[in-house]
């Protein structure tokens, strides 16, 4: 229980992080935490030895899954801020306004 | 068992082999290599589809409407990348950006057919994984500004997604599959359930750009290079959709209370309906109106998802029907941007096209008559059959708003065919010199408004059955 209270906040953290802060870099620490909660979420569960199915270690695997996951995220992202800090001079995401959203 | 993988294979070698020539500066090969990768995908999909529908080890659905949904997309996919050849030919690292487009498509095709939600999580990263460079690769400061806008949302969404997943399999799991999971809830509705839908549903209406999740999509449309702007535009949602279905209607979720989800559903189709009907009204750029009208038609599409499994088929038909039409409404304005370099992307700005350019303009009013629903077009068996569904389990109020939608959309789709044929370029604007004609674009536009029609037509010669029993799910 005291788990699923630790992942769900930090998420909660991670989220609001991501919806408020105005940094391109920080927006993408945040997201890192909102995907490294469900990660911790996935190992406290294995470590606990819950639950128990029909392929042993399935939740590792999906944990290692999620990591690979928020790393090809992460590169992506760094590429793309690079790209409007080099454009831009500039990664605050409300001093671009190229678009209407 | 191998060819329920095989479409899927089929994609990434020709992405492989794209790359590969990519790096030796063989652009021609590269593209042709991503176009022959999808076509074989598709062929091998086709086949597929002949076959019994099962469940492939554990971790994909093929056959039947499954494969006939792998080999929709991968077509869909081969048509715009054909589409794109002029573009590739000419854009920096066109050969890697081919690639990309076609393991875009290898990801939707496999979100489509997921029968693991882990194996869901990870072929719809690498679809928008893939969408944020195509975005990017414009690179103008606007579709620059609108793949970090995009990819901000999008990565908000993969983490309620994954949150979803990790509760899910957390606490019921022990296999990621489908059919266990379905089994270990059986039909529990409590707080974590609950939880797990109201997350996953999020991230997934996101991904189809739905109201409220939908303000990536308008910039994303508008600034994106059209002729990927043609893939993205219906390819993944065709994808999500499906997915979306299997996953709400015919495994993890289907032991909900139907109300629930109905109304969850319900809410969101309203909502995308009345939004992308109206918004599209108050626009001039023709690429940014085919976004809003993307809003539109994900919302008659979730009327069906609302509906539940009997609407599985006529959904997959709409949103068949709607990435034909948009990946072709997309190519043109691709076609148009190379023959006049100085359109500036509004509606206005296609004057007169329709008598300059007969092909072309007959070509966008199949699109668009497709888009509003017309008959003798796919878009109308889509929304005939998805409305029909609705009336027939009850729901008449929802396919009221749906063709009320439809009818004050055409303010927007009439608006595009008044300017192609009705007015006249502006006198006083020297046409910019140095356009030119985009051949592969012209004959792929040609091919999607062809295959629109068959669909619209054929139908009502031979009867409704066979384009049913292609895209059914059992």
């Amino acid at each position: 229980m005291s788990l699923l209270v630790v992942t769900v906040g930090l998420f909660s953290l991670g989220m609001y992080g991501a919806l408020t802060r105005r940094d391109l870099v920080a927006i993408l620490a945040s997201i890192e935490v909102m995907l490294g909660s469900a990660t911790l979420l996935l190992v406290g569960l294995a470590a606990a030895g819950t639950p128990v199915g029909p392929s042993e270690g399935a939740v590792e695997a999906t944990g290692v899954m999620v990591i690979v996951l928020a790393a090809a995220e992460a590169a992506i992202g760094l590429a793309l801020v690079i790209s409007v800090a080099r454009r831009f001079k500039t990664t605050r995401i409300d001093e671009l306004a190229e678009v209407k959203g | 068992m191998l060819l329920a993988f095989a479409p899927h294979i089929a994609c990434v070698l020709g992405a492989a082999a794209a790359v590969a020539s990519d790096a030796f500066e063989q652009r021609r090969a590269a593209v042709t290599f991503a176009v022959a990768g999808l076509v074989a995908g598709a062929a091998l999909a086709f086949v597929a589809s002949a076959r019994a529908p099962e469940l492939t080890g554990d971790v994909v659905l093929s056959g039947s409407g499954f494969s006939a949904a792998v080999a929709v997309i991968c077509a869909i996919g081969a048509l715009v990348v054909l589409g794109s050849w002029r573009h590739l030919l000419r854009a920096e690292s066109g050969g890697g950006l081919a690639a990309l487009a076609a393991v875009s498509v290898a990801a939707a095709a496999s979100a489509a057919t997921a029968a693991d939600i882990l194996v869901l999580l990870i072929a719809l990263e690498a679809m928008a994984i893939c969408a944020y460079a195509l975005v990017w690769s414009a690179k103008t400061s606007a579709s620059v500004e609108a793949a970090v806008k995009y990819f901000v949302q999008g990565a908000i969404a993969t983490g309620l997604f994954v949150l979803g997943l990790a509760i899910l399999f957390g606490l019921y799991g022990g296999s990621t599959g489908y059919v266990w999971i379905r089994g270990v809830i059986g039909t529990e509705t409590g707080p974590p359930v609950t939880t797990a839908f109201v997350l996953i549903a999020a991230a997934l209406a996101y991904k189809i750009g739905a109201f409220p999740f939908h303000s990536w999509a308008l910039d994303v449309f508008e600034t994106a290079p059209p002729q990927f702007s043609a893939l993205l535009a219906g390819v993944p949602k065709l994808a999500a959709v499906v997915a979306m279905l299997i996953l709400f209607s015919r495994s993890i979720f289907a032991g909900l209370d139907p109300a629930y989800n109905f109304w969850v559903f319900a809410s969101l189709a309203v909502l995308s309906m009345v939004f992308g009907a109206t918004g599209g009204l108050l626009q001039r750029s023709y690429t940014r109106m085919l976004a809003y009208s993307g809003v539109a038609q994900i919302g008659y599409a979730l009327v069906g998802v609302a509906i539940g499994a009997v609407a599985m088929t006529p959904v997959a038909l709409l949103v068949t029907a709607y990435a034909l039409a948009a990946a072709g409404a997309f190519l043109a304005a691709g076609v148009v941007r190379a023959e006049r370099p100085g359109w500036d992307g509004t509606i206005g700005g296609l004057a007169g096209i329709g008598r300059e350019r007969p092909i072309l303009g007959v070509g966008v009013v199949v699109m668009m008559f497709s888009l509003i629903g017309m008959p003798l077009t796919a878009g109308f068996w889509g929304k005939f059959l998805v409305f029909g569904v609705a009336v027939s389990a009850g729901y008449w109020w929802l396919a009221l708003i749906g063709v009320t939608a439809s009818v004050v959309s055409f303010g927007y789709y009439g608006a595009v065919l008044r300017a192609l044929y009705f007015d006249s370029p502006f006198e006083s604007e020297p046409q910019a010199e140095g356009g030119e004609r985009d051949i592969p674009s012209l004959v792929a536009v040609t091919l999607i408004a062809l295959l629109v029609v068959a669909i619209g037509t054929v139908p009502l010669v031979v009867g409704l059955q066979g384009l049913l029993g292609f895209l059914t799910f059992a």
